[in-house]
């Protein structure tokens, strides 16, 4: 095989309700170009998986039948409900992802058939038994919106390092994961005006994940409500802030912004300890941006 | 921590920019070309639909045709290539879509990304200045811009555009 010239290739295509874009830089343009369709091949497969939407998806499979039978899944949707559910207790039951009849109600997700959930379940109630199989013990919806794309971005890196990629980013829709010998510069939107970017990061090796309402915002009965739904008290969260989160996954970085998202500041801490670091910007123009940073 | 470099923080004059602009170029239109369709020859099949066709199309699929001039490719080993674009309420995306010869999407690839504030985007003469032309924009790019933490705008106007498509062939290409 040649040794090429370092070739940058840049991609950007729609999944998981975003636009998802994969960089990678490596010597060879045929031997990029296999990392950079693989990686997109990856995440085209966590989408089938894990979509609400998606007719075959486990997710559908759990949420039609998981509270009558135990269903198998595949094991990366069993690992992503497993992580979730750690999360789940980590942190008191504030993500949640048994939440997925609230975000029906609110419109956030599409309503089929009308089936009567369980007002009462909650995480508590999606166990996760051997051979990668699934059961609930009340009628729930389970929606991976708030972690399925982290883990999907996690899983194209991997596809663009074993395919020889030297350095890498994968970004979906603001979730983002790099690696390589030069830090990767990242601006976020400014959560008041989103047209407006702001640098705050740089990544060598590791994922930032920011979640924030400015686009999927909507009134209902006159309050501004998000798509991120409180486990504990079941309700959209209305922040105005952005959260932002580095880690060292991006599965693990775009969960703990939903936890900002809901609990602001006072949830830095926390994230700390479970292996991240918040960042909060506040959505008023004239103030300090930073709101607090762990 | 080695997993992040450092938090950049800015004061807040320096962020408190005007409105700005953000512009990616993904690929060319040959290069989406051999993307899609490694290998492949194209032969220019650019297509001008009438009237009943709009309204069929439109009839099928919900979404309003905005343009009557499809640029589409025949792929001499079976199949189509359509450049076409996209307008949201900020962003302007061209972007092509590969389709097997039985009219199933064989892939969707971004060819080229624009997202404006504090301009008309709408606004026919503001997006007329990017058709077949990377020079002299008047916009100013910010090329320092390269990744976006922080949620893009969703894909539901690709995913619309997408379904536009599929009606086209069904209409007037099969």
């Amino acid at each position: 095989m040649t040794a090429g010239t370092p070739v940058e290739l840049r991609r950007a295509r729609p999944l998981l309700g975003t636009l998802v874009e994969v960089t990678a830089c490596g010597n060879g343009e045929s031997e990029l170009t296999t990392a950079v369709n693989g990686a997109f091949a990856v995440i085209a497969r966590v989408h089938r998986l894990m979509s609400f939407h998606e007719p075959h998806s486990d997710v559908r499979r759990i949420n039609r039948l998981a509270h009558r039978v135990a269903v198998r899944v595949h094991p990366w949707t069993w690992k992503v409900l497993k992580t979730a559910q750690h999360l789940a207790c980590s942190t008191a039951g504030a993500f949640d992802i048994s939440v997925g009849g609230e975000l029906v109600r609110l419109g956030y997700l599409p309503s089929r058939a009308p089936v009567a959930l369980d007002r009462n379940a909650c995480w508590r109630d999606v166990h996760l038994l051997q051979g990668w199989r699934v059961r609930f013990t009340r009628r729930l919806l389970v929606d991976l919106g708030g972690i399925a794309k982290g883990f999907a971005v996690d899983r194209a890196v991997d596809c663009l390092r074993a395919r020889g990629a030297r350095a890498g980013l994968v970004n979906a829709g603001g979730d983002l994961r790099g690696f390589g010998p030069v830090p990767w510069r990242i601006h976020v939107r400014h959560p008041g005006q989103p047209g407006t970017l702001i640098p705050i990061a740089e990544i060598a090796s590791g994922a930032l994940a920011t979640s924030a309402g400015y686009f999927a915002r909507r009134i209902r009965r006159g309050k501004a409500i998000t798509p991120v739904v409180d486990g504990v008290r079941r309700k959209a969260t209305n922040a105005t802030f952005s959260a932002s989160v580095a880690a060292p996954n991006c599965t693990l970085a775009d969960a703990l912004t939903k936890l900002v998202l809901l609990r602001g500041p006072r949830a830095l801490g926390l994230v700390r300890r479970l292996g991240g670091r918040g960042l909060i910007l506040s959505s008023s123009p004239c103030r300090s941006e930073l709101a607090g940073a762990v | 921590m080695d997993i992040l470099n450092k938090w950049l923080l800015m004061p807040a004059a320096v962020i408190a920019a005007p409105a700005c602009a953000y512009a990616t170029q993904y690929l060319t239109v040959e290069q989406a070309q051999q993307a899609i369709f490694p290998g492949a020859e194209f032969v220019p099949a650019f297509v001008t639909i009438n009237d009943a066709q709009r309204k069929e199309i439109e009839r099928r699929t919900g979404v309003s045709v905005r343009a009557r001039d499809q640029r589409v490719w025949r792929v001499t080993s079976g199949g189509f290539f359509i450049v076409d674009e996209v307008v949201g309420k900020h962003e302007f995306i061209t972007y092509a879509t590969g389709l097997n010869s039985d009219g199933s999407v064989r892939r969707i690839e971004i060819m080229d990304y624009r997202e404006s504030y504090g301009y008309e985007i709408r606004n026919e003469a503001w997006r007329r200045q990017f058709v077949g032309r990377r020079d002299g924009d008047p916009l100013r790019f910010d090329v320092d811009i390269r990744n976006i933490g922080g949620a893009t705008l969703s894909c539901r106007h690709i995913t619309d555009g997408v379904k536009r498509l599929l009606a086209l062939y069904d209409v007037a290409l099969k």
